[in-house]
C-alpha cells in the first residue's frame, strides 16, 4: 500500500467536499444569474 | 502545502473584494437608474469585470469552511481560471440556453476574463513585486 494515498474515508470525505462545493457554486450561481 | 498553513487573505475584509463590492453597489443604485439610455459598459461589462473580485472570495470562503481549501493564501491563478471557465460556461450558455435567462456575449466572457486578471494583479502584488526584486537582484552584477 502507497502510503501517501489518501484512505478510503479520506476519499470519500474529500468526494463529500467536493459535492458540497458543487452544490455551493450550482446555488450562487443561480442567485447571481437571477439577482445581479 | 501544510493543511493547516495561515495566509493573509481576508475573503470578506479583503480590500480588493470591498473596493469591488463598493462599485457594483454604487452602479446598481445610483448609475443605473438614472442613466436615460442602455449603456453596454454600465449595464453589461462593469458587472461582469467585478464577478471575480467580488464573488470569488466568497466562494473560497465556502471551500475554506468546508476544508476544501487548505490555507488562506491570496486567489491563486489557477482557482480564478477554474471559476473562469466554469462562470462563461454557466453565465454564457447555461443559464441563455437552458434557464432561459440571460444573453450570452463574447464580451461579456472577455469583461469577465480582464477583471479576473486585474484582481488576480492587486492580490498577488506582494508575490509579483517579490519576484520582480529578485529578478533584478540576479541581473546585477556583483561587484568584486
Amino acid at each position: 500500500m502507497i502510503p501517501l494515498l489518501p484512505s478510503g474515508s479520506a476519499w470519500l470525505m474529500l468526494a463529500l467536499k467536493a459535492l458540497a462545493a458543487m452544490g455551493f457554486m450550482a446555488a450562487a450561481n443561480a442567485v447571481v444569474l437571477y439577482a445581479c | 502545502m501544510p493543511a493547516k498553513q495561515r495566509g493573509s487573505f481576508g475573503y470578506w475584509t479583503d480590500p480588493v473584494f470591498l473596493f469591488s463590492l463598493a462599485i457594483y453597489l454604487v452602479n446598481r443604485e445610483l448609475i443605473k437608474p438614472n442613466l436615460h439610455h442602455y449603456s453596454p459598459f454600465f449595464h453589461g461589462h462593469l458587472n461582469d469585470s467585478l464577478t471575480v473580485p467580488v464573488a470569488l472570495p466568497v466562494y473560497l470562503l465556502f471551500y475554506r469552511w468546508i476544508g476544501l481549501r487548505p490555507d488562506d493564501q491570496p486567489p491563486r491563478w489557477w482557482e480564478i481560471g477554474l471559476h473562469l471557465i466554469v462562470w462563461c460556461m454557466f453565465f454564457k450558455w447555461f443559464g441563455p440556453s437552458i434557464l432561459h435567462h440571460g444573453v450570452g456575449d463574447p464580451l461579456d466572457d472577455l469583461s469577465m476574463a480582464i477583471g479576473g486578471i486585474v484582481a488576480w494583479l492587486l492580490w498577488q502584488h506582494r508575490w509579483i513585486l517579490k519576484m520582480l526584486t529578485a529578478r533584478k537582484a540576479s541581473t546585477v552584477p556583483e561587484v568584486a
